[in-house]
């Protein structure tokens, strides 16, 4: 009778969400982690590169400081999962963001020089850089999947009462697309 | 009820996934979905990428498509091997090698165990080699000096490797000719619009004549490899 209890009572609690909820944060937490892993790298990766440009293409120094002042930004805002709100993850999307375009706009830079282009130190970087932008999508991704499940399991019932009940987690911050506007109005191609 | 909103997004998930590039089953360590590789070839690689696996571990797999189908490479690659987990589940070993011929694009996605070892950087310089090589229409020669310096990279020897050989026997003709018949029939079949259903068909009946046909060979299937993204893509 006591063993018929406990069992009824374990298949109660593993659908409530008290196994859950806890485990879908674990993911969030690690997904989080790995996408601020792939964001550091990007900032690591930044003053190689800068110093190759430089040796070549030394007068599109406003180009350089550019991205220099954006990794600082971008490397200054650090979030643990706790810290994430709509707003804090704002900043940090706006952050890298800014990182994100004035590399684009460095490596666009590069296209000028060819001794630049030529330099295998330079194409190592720029693979790595590409590499870690790769890595950066898919962990952006992940972490979506991952907080679309979490923010799902506190929402929808029943696992939800489970969370208002007890746990009270509020949803998770999502990334959103950034300038949204640019990207309905990207440019049409004609011929 | 959980399970059942877990399924009902799931079905959501796939009916919104349906306009996207179909991932096949893994039924072997190449998988030549645009006919660029000649059949003694590709057993070649075959023999190469399952010996290199038996040997040293890591699993090397194979994969040309004719097109992406509106899909980016790297957003299809990482599907593929998502589905396809490569590699052992705690060495995580895995990588794709994946061409696509209507796009000129090629890519090596690296397995997280093997990150370390074949670094975006490493990648990226094979990938760079290898375009002259597809520039000039030598895609076989491209991609077998691809896999000899993987291997290389990742601490294997080519010519190490032993050339494990199909044995011939009598009594394995049935699921052979069976297999014949039905590339014959898919191809007759395909100006009909009902290359969908055959193409599935043929896969995984390719994959039960692989096993029945080769006694010294194991089964090829992914062992649970989990991937980040890393590795390096290029364009001829």
């Amino acid at each position: 009778m006591r063993v018929l209890q406990i069992l009824t009572l374990c298949i109660f609690f593993t659908s409530c969400g008290m196994q859950s909820i806890p485990t879908a944060l674990n993911e969030v937490e690690a997904q989080w982690a790995e996408v601020q892993n792939q964001y550091k790298r990007r900032s690591d990766l930044i003053p190689n590169l800068v110093n190759v440009v430089k040796g070549y293409a030394s007068h599109e120094k406003e180009t350089l400081t550019a991205v220099i002042s954006a990794r600082a930004q971008a490397t200054k805002i650090n979030l643990h999962v706790d810290q994430l709100t709509p707003q804090t993850m704002k900043q940090f999307q706006k952050a890298q963001a800014g990182l994100s375009s004035a590399l684009s706009k460095l490596m666009m830079v590069s296209e000028r020089y060819p001794n630049l282009k030529a330099n295998q130190n330079f194409r190592d970087l720029q693979h790595q850089l590409e590499g870690t932008e790769n890595r950066i999508t898919v962990s952006r991704n992940r972490y979506i999947q991952s907080i679309k499940q979490f923010n799902n399991l506190i929402t929808v019932p029943p696992t939800s009462w489970y969370n208002s009940f007890f746990l009270k987690h509020s949803k998770k911050p999502q990334f959103k697309v950034e300038n949204l506007e640019k990207v309905q109005n990207a440019p049409k191609v004609e011929f | 009820m959980m399970k059942r909103t877990i399924i009902f997004l799931y079905i959501l998930f796939l009916s919104q996934l349906s306009f996207a590039k179909e991932i096949p089953s893994l039924t072997g360590p190449v998988i030549d979905e645009a006919g660029i590789l000649s059949p003694t070839t590709k057993a070649a690689f075959e023999r190469i990428l399952r010996g290199f696996k038996k040997q040293y571990g890591p699993q090397i797999q194979l994969y040309i498509v004719k097109s992406l189908e509106d899909e980016s490479l790297e957003g299809y690659s990482i599907k593929v091997v998502d589905k396809w987990k490569l590699g052992d589940e705690k060495k995580d070993d895995g990588l794709l090698f994946m061409i696509s011929m209507k796009e000129k694009k090629m890519r090596l996605e690296v397995g997280q165990g093997l990150e370390g070892t074949l670094t975006d950087m490493k990648a990226g310089r094979i990938v760079d080699h290898l375009r002259s090589h597809f520039k000039k229409g030598e895609y076989e020669k491209g991609i077998y000096v691809g896999l000899n310096f993987i291997i290389k990279v990742l601490g294997g020897d080519i010519k190490n490797i032993p050339q494990v050989r199909k044995k011939h026997k009598g009594q394995n003709f049935g699921p052979f000719l069976i297999f014949a018949l039905f590339i014959l029939f898919s191809l007759f079949r395909r100006g009909h619009g009902t290359a969908f259903l055959l193409g599935s068909s043929y896969n995984s009946f390719g994959g039960g004549g692989f096993s029945s046909g080769g006694g010294d060979f194991g089964g090829w299937s992914g062992g649970g490899g989990g991937f980040s993204g890393g590795g390096a893509s290029g364009s001829w």
